[in-house]
């Protein structure tokens, strides 16, 4: 049996002979691989890092908060009451902050859970093609929309709006806030619940049709417990956008951080008090100051935790159908 | 034929009777449909809100001029280039890390359990990362980049207290007012060395940018009487005004309130969302493009650069065009860097001091006159206009590059 037997360099009669094959020493060839995927892994802690410094810079300055002087780890976390510019009853309860966070997200929630998950529903079970077509780009529109637009529309609708409705609302209300935050969120619950409830594979479906159930019965029995862990991620990472939210709070909620759970009351949220010291004429050796970074210190906290959860919840209830 | 009334009535006397559970699945379906058209109620509200108070205002001197106390006078020049220049250094900035990133996650797979550890981790890190607030980044970019862990500060002086520890491309001068009105200026060596002290002979640069010597005049000296003379005399107790002049190329450390800290910070906010996009996009490349390619003894790496990569192209572009479009509309971070300023100046180079779009609106929208509201609803058109570029731009490549690739 002949072998044949290839030779590269006898290759003259291609017809570009520039591109013809040059022999390349295997060493350089490695060396190349080696630093390549050296500067790749680089890339990867860079993230590592990112992550790193983060929890090093709170921490660090949160350090330096708690030892200025009128400042007290129990004073933050059990009082009520965030007073730092009172001269002589200074207190920094960070449950005052916390409260306006609690206050705007639920509020926010109860807009963006209920309609994004009928929306996500809507979209994934009933809609046909020519609505899709429709209201997908403009869920997609809402979810591009800078947050600062939320909050001039919090501003200038919403607040009007309320006040038209019930003259109690304060200028800078909670409520307002909230339904902004909502109408932010309500893009991501629903992309997010209608990619779980699609995954649901058709023969599910298929087969509740066929054992008589309405298309009520399919949806609400079948499909939604069947996407379940997907659409509880969703809400959880809604809600931790929600509690992140900084630029229609700052707008919109007003500036006095007191614990309250009345909507009509300018509140302010944690969020809101970082903005209002980072923006403003305080000083950088000023207690005030660096409450700021105890104050993120605990949203960074809650934030992960809610990420965490989660990717858990998506992770450990997932039912697979492969 | 059975009326609808009784279908209902017969739905409510019988439990679970079929005409019950037929009623029940139409309602929901309109329930559904009712609350699927509040998404595009609100974005028409929203739009129809923006446009009527704004678009009067819309006109080429709003864009072209600077901020002003008066609001028919006001425009957004500096933010608008300060939004430029803090995208085209975040694009720079974020594109290479984050498409090696992705190219590390999801390319080079792991051969041992560390390595398949550290994967992991990456990941998971990046799924928090992407979970970060972003006036949290605002907040530790002041902190790594504006002061840089405060570890370079300097307070030995009054003087050098705000000063960098290193810098190229500018230059400092003492500013002198002469006899006649005119300025002359006295290059000195950095920003805080001594006030010159007027002294005759000292070369001085005019406002024509011609070099000149200065000439005193002293206490009760006559003051020259010829126009040339006038020029270059400066009076014996004058105190001068110190004055920087930055090339494009001025760089200094710390970043101070600069255009680089601005978008070393939207860096962190986009990172994870171009990571977790180009990721996506490596993972839609069918593997027997990959397999074929290291199939023929290519390296990983070649593999990587001339197929997969390539392949990935359109993916990834879309990708970052969207979180490009998410840096133009961020303004928590920005105002953590820079703080809400009144700049009357486009930014000349990456440390000078800025304003963005997001943040002229928040400042004018969190103004009490209506003018302001008026002209804040102007910038968001401004704004929205951008975005609307941008995710064209992202729409046509994700169009022109959609062919199936296996």
């Amino acid at each position: 049996m002949a072998t044949i037997t290839v030779d590269p360099t006898n290759m003259s009669d291609q017809p570009n002979p520039a591109k013809a094959y040059t022999p390349r020493s295997l060493q350089s060839l490695y060396a190349r691989e080696w630093v390549v995927k050296l500067l790749l892994a680089c890339c990867g802690f860079l993230s590592l890092i990112v992550t790193g410094s983060i929890i090093y810079v709170l921490v660090k300055e949160t350090l330096v908060f708690f030892s200025k002087p009128g400042v007290s780890l129990s004073d933050f976390t059990t009082s009520t009451e965030w007073t730092p510019s009172l001269g002589n009853e200074v207190h920094y309860g960070i449950w005052a902050l916390i409260s306006g966070t609690i206050l705007v997200s639920f509020i926010a929630m109860m807009i963006a859970l209920p309609i994004g998950l009928i929306t996500a529903i809507y979209l994934s079970e009933y809609a046909p093609s020519r609505i899709r077509a429709v209201l997908k780009p403009v869920l997609e529109i809402l979810a591009g929309i800078p947050t600062v637009v939320y909050g001039f529309f919090a501003l200038t609708v919403i607040t009007p709006s309320l006040k038209f409705l019930h003259p109690e609302f304060n200028v800078y209300n909670g409520m307002s806030a909230g339904i902004a935050v909502g109408i932010l969120c309500l893009p991501i619950v629903t992309s997010l619940a209608e990619d779980a409830l699609r995954a649901v594979p058709r023969a599910l479906r298929e087969g509740a049709f066929g054992l008589g159930s309405t298309k009520l019965d399919v949806t609400l029995k079948v499909v939604l417990p069947a996407a379940l862990s997907g659409i509880i991620s969703a809400f959880l990472l809604a809600i931790s956008r929600a509690v992140g939210e900084t630029m229609i709070v700052a707008l919109a909620s007003g500036s006095q951080p007191h614990l309250t759970f009345d909507p009509r009351e300018a509140t302010q949220t944690m969020t809101g008090w970082m903005v209002q010291m980072g923006s403003g004429d305080t000083s950088q050796f000023d207690a005030r100051y660096y409450s700021m970074y105890a104050v993120a210190c605990v949203l960074f906290v809650m934030t992960f935790l809610l990420t965490m959860v989660g990717n858990w919840v998506r992770g450990r209830f997932r039912e697979a159908y492969e | 034929m059975k009326s609808l009334g009784n279908v209902l009535t017969e739905a409510f006397q019988k439990p679970n009777s079929i005409p019950r559970r037929m009623a029940k699945a139409v309602a929901f379906n309109w329930v559904c449909r009712i609350t699927a058209l509040c998404s595009v109620l609100v974005l028409g509200v929203l739009l129809y809100t923006v446009l009527s108070k704004g678009l009067s205002h819309l006109s080429w001197s709003f864009l072209t001029s600077s901020p002003h106390p008066d609001p028919n006078r006001a425009g957004i020049w500096p933010a608008l280039m300060g939004t430029f220049w803090t995208c085209a250094a975040c694009g720079i900035l974020t594109l290479p890390i984050g498409i090696g990133t992705a190219i590390f996650l999801e390319e080079l797979r792991p051969r041992n359990r560390l390595m398949r550890w550290l994967h992991s981790l990456v990941q998971l890190n990046i799924a928090n990362l992407a979970g970060v607030p972003s006036v949290v980044y605002g907040i530790v970019g002041m902190a790594a980049f504006v002061s840089m862990f405060g570890l370079m500060e300097r307070t030995v002086t009054e003087k050098q207290a705000n000063h960098s520890i290193f810098e190229v491309g500018s230059r400092y001068f003492d500013q002198f007012l002469t006899i006649d009105d005119a300025v002359l200026m006295v290059p000195v060596e950095s920003s805080f060395s001594e006030d010159t002290i007027p002294n005759d002979g000292i070369v001085a640069i005019d406002l024509n940018g011609k070099s000149v010597k200065m000439q005193v005049v002293a206490k009760g000296q006559p003051i020259p009487s010829s126009e040339n003379e006038k020029a270059v005399a400066v009076r014996w107790n004058e105190t001068p005004g110190r004055v920087h002049k930055q090339a494009w190329y001025h760089f200094s450390v710390p970043f101070g309130r600069s255009v680089l800290a601005g978008s070393l910070t939207l860096m962190l906010v986009i990172l994870p969302v171009v990571i977790i996009s180009s990721q996506e996009a490596f993972r839609s490349v069918p593997p027997s493009l990959r397999e074929a390619a290291l199939g023929m003894g290519a390296t990983p790496w070649q593999a990587v650069w001339n197929v997969t990569l390539p392949a990935a192209v359109p993916g990834i572009m879309t990708g970052s065009i969207l979180a490009m479009s998410r840096a133009v509309g961020e303004a928590a971070p920005i105002m953590m860097i820079s703080g809400v300023v009144f700049i009357t100046r486009a930014p000349s180079n990456l440390m000078s001091v800025f304003t963005v779009l997001s943040l002229q609106i928040y400042d004018w929208a969190g103004r009490h006159e209506a003018g302001f509201h008026a002209i804040s609803a102007a910038a968001i058109i401004v704004l929205l206009l951008l975005l609307l570029v941008f995710n064209s731009i992202a729409i046509v490549i994700r169009q022109k590059f959609s062919r199936p690739l296996s």
